[in-house]
């Protein structure tokens, strides 16, 4: 009697446990301003407030709101669950987010059997299939090559070092764009990549940035998200210079942050919104958005004499006249352009 | 080759080998005491989460990191008395209760860093910033691998050796290995066994919780959600490789994390080897040592049996 009734209460804990768990992992926001019955989900792979990718993607959100959309996300989803998040968010919304380009193969999959339902996803350089489906991609590769001139000047040792989370083919195309960029303006650097294989494990990130500083590495890129606040920690301890990405993150360290790729992942999707809203949403298409509208940037150079931020701007010119060649996101992945995922 | 010498020479590798066993050691500690009294403790994780958490909180609040400390470990503590409560007084399975502490700490400090900080924008708070001893970081070599260190690496050697005394050397030690081996016939001599399993479960959330309070306040100095990374469940195959004993689990720590530091190395070394398979490293040498083992270690004979008195 005594095993039966605490069986029991053990489901009653993992009952509570998941309820609980439950609440962390999403928020369901239905305070839209000027409710205009268009109702938007947005599936998130990481925390949205990682000072990262993920929380670009809930500013995005964000927009769609004030775009007049109600709203209501899932973060944290695990790959496993990206099917059943998917289907459920199907069921009553109008346009379900997708926030990265690993949710591609699942819109494709999902997208067919909710004809009524229109699908976006971030950072995926393919064109989709189907026309229920559109494609944004930040041509962040700009960014990325930007933030490689601003490195190439400011590294006394000339050896330079990317942290990234995954080698997923997006992150790998700024890694190649960034060297570019570096040795544009410093012949002589060498690149390091590493690779976490977490964007969430902080203290792996802190870790790595010491590592590279052990290994005279003095100017260190990272794509690690919520990771990168521990690569951020590490080269203030060691006093070496980070360059951010996603959002400004100078203020994280002042110090140590001297400048940031913007990857203005939140323009996108309020405009993808809008679009939605006032009806216009065109399914089918690749969106590619760089330095031209501001998706993408470069934040202020701190911290470096005037000259690296003239170079900057110089440079960035260049490019949006099309006279500097920046290797876009979709060139070098392999089956881009075909296939789905 | 000269690469793979240069980074087995470099005193930065066991400096950071050390830095990064230290969580993972502490919650393999506290899981001997609980093992070896026969409690099988999977909510390692879930403990180590609360007490990341509730150390800066508590270092928020009061602007006080040793204020954040006790934060830390009351909140650890308080999951260690609902393991307790559930699996010892209640007997309750072990591993589900386990289970369920982890996922509630992952959802509820998601939950709270969101309702208590705007946006989830967890602030960085005061903490223990690394040590640099005099005259002990001067010593060659030594100095910086073992002295240049957090408070915490001094804090794992007093515990390891307390934890060992304590184990083997007292009436107190023998009483608690008495109750993982056989808690019937401990309870027939006299040993009040459900006492000592909540005093082990105690223990072990204070230590856990020391391992997650290292990770917020003597590493990062913030909170991110499920910043322990699996480091409890990693724990727990430390133990085992352990043998369950206190000195062994610093040396199957160090071994763990001196695969994970050599990983992170030599992806920026001129050694062409994949990422993934550097990764997977400290995964596949913790497997092939327990490979080796197993069979020849000590495991407390009532391990996760829950003991109802008649």
């Amino acid at each position: 009697m005594t095993v039966r009734r605490s069986s029991a209460l053990a489901a009653l804990v993992v009952a509570l446990a998941m309820t609980v768990a439950a609440c962390g992992d999403s928020g369901d926001d239905t305070s839209g301003g000027d409710s205009s019955g268009l109702k938007v989900a947005m599936v998130l792979p990481g925390a949205i407030n990682d000072k990262g990718f993920n929380q670009t993607g809930y500013e995005g959100l964000q927009q769609c709101e004030d775009a007049g959309a109600t709203t209501t996300y899932k973060e944290m989803v695990p790959v496993p669950e990206f099917e059943q998040t998917y289907e459920t968010f199907s069921q009553d919304n109008d346009l379900v987010i997708g926030h990265g380009f690993e949710f591609g193969e699942i819109a494709a999959k999902v997208a067919p059997d909710f004809p009524d339902v229109d699908y976006v996803v971030t950072s995926n350089p393919l064109k989709p299939e189907q026309d229920n489906i559109e494609h944004l991609m930040p041509n962040s590769t700009q960014g990325a090559y930007l933030a490689g001139v601003v490195a190439g000047q400011a590294t006394e040792t000339n050896k330079l070092g990317g942290i990234f989370g995954f080698d997923f083919p997006v992150l790998m195309a700024q890694a190649k764009a960034f060297e570019a960029g570096a040795k544009s303006v410093n012949p002589d650097i060498t690149f390091e990549a590493v690779y976490l294989g977490t964007f969430d494990d902080v203290a792996k990130g802190k870790e790595a940035a010491q590592s590279m500083a052990a290994d005279g590495i003095d100017v260190i890129y990272h794509i690690a998200d919520a990771a990168g606040i521990g690569v951020i920690n590490g080269a203030t301890e060691e006093g070496i210079y980070v360059i951010g990405w996603g959002a400004d993150q100078n203020e994280v360290a002042p110090e140590t942050v001297i400048a940031s790729q913007i990857v203005d992942q939140a323009k996108m999707i309020g405009l993808a919104c809008q679009a939605a809203v006032d009806g216009e949403f065109e399914g089918g298409g690749l969106v590619v958005d760089g330095l031209q509208s501001g998706v993408i940037d470069l934040s202020p150079v701190y911290n470096l004499p005037e000259d690296v931020q003239a170079k900057v701007d110089e440079v960035k010119q260049q490019i949006i006249d099309g006279e500097v060649e920046v290797p876009s996101v979709g060139g070098g992945i392999p089956g881009s352009g075909e296939g789905s995922g | 080759m000269s690469d793979l010498l240069d980074i087995f020479t470099s005193a930065a590798l066991y400096a950071a080998a050390i830095r990064l066993a230290l969580p993972v050691f502490f919650a393999a500690l506290g899981e001997v005491f609980a093992e070896r009294s026969g409690l099988v403790n999977v909510g390692l994780e879930g403990m180590m989460l609360m007490a990341a958490f509730g150390g800066v909180l508590g270092s928020d609040l009061t602007g006080s990191p040793m204020m954040g400390l006790l934060l830390g470990l009351v909140f650890a503590l308080v999951i260690a008395a609902v393991q307790a409560f559930v699996a010892v007084n209640l007997g309750g399975d072990q591993i589900v209760s386990g289970i369920a502490l982890n996922i509630t700490a992952l959802g509820l400090t998601a939950y709270l860093s969101r309702a208590i900080w705007e946006g989830g924008n967890v602030p960085q708070v005061n903490g223990f910033p690394t040590l640099d001893p005099p005259i002990l970081s001067d010593i060659p070599i030594l100095g910086p691998i073992l002295f240049e260190q957090s408070l915490f690496v001094y804090i794992a050697a007093v515990a390891v050796a307390v934890s060992w005394w304590a184990l083997t050397r007292t009436a107190w030690g023998l009483r608690l290995r008495a109750c993982g081996e056989d808690p019937r016939a401990s309870d027939s001599l006299g040993i009040d066994v459900i006492r000592v399993r909540w005093q082990t479960m105690l223990i072990c959330g204070a230590l856990a919780g020391l391992g997650g309070a290292f990770l917020s306040l003597g590493s990062l100095f913030t909170f991110s959600d499920a910043m322990t990374g699996g480091r409890g469940f990693i724990a727990l195959a430390v133990v085992i490789i352990a043998s369950w004993s206190p000195v062994k689990a610093v040396w199957a720590s160090l071994l763990f994390s001196l695969c994970e530091a050599f990983a992170l190395r030599v992806q920026t070394s001129d050694i062409e080897l994949p990422a993934e398979l550097m990764l997977a490293l400290p995964y596949v040498v913790t497997l092939i040592v327990y490979a080796v083992i197993v069979g020849r270690t000590a495991m407390p004979a009532a391990l996760g049996r829950t003991y109802v008195r008649e």
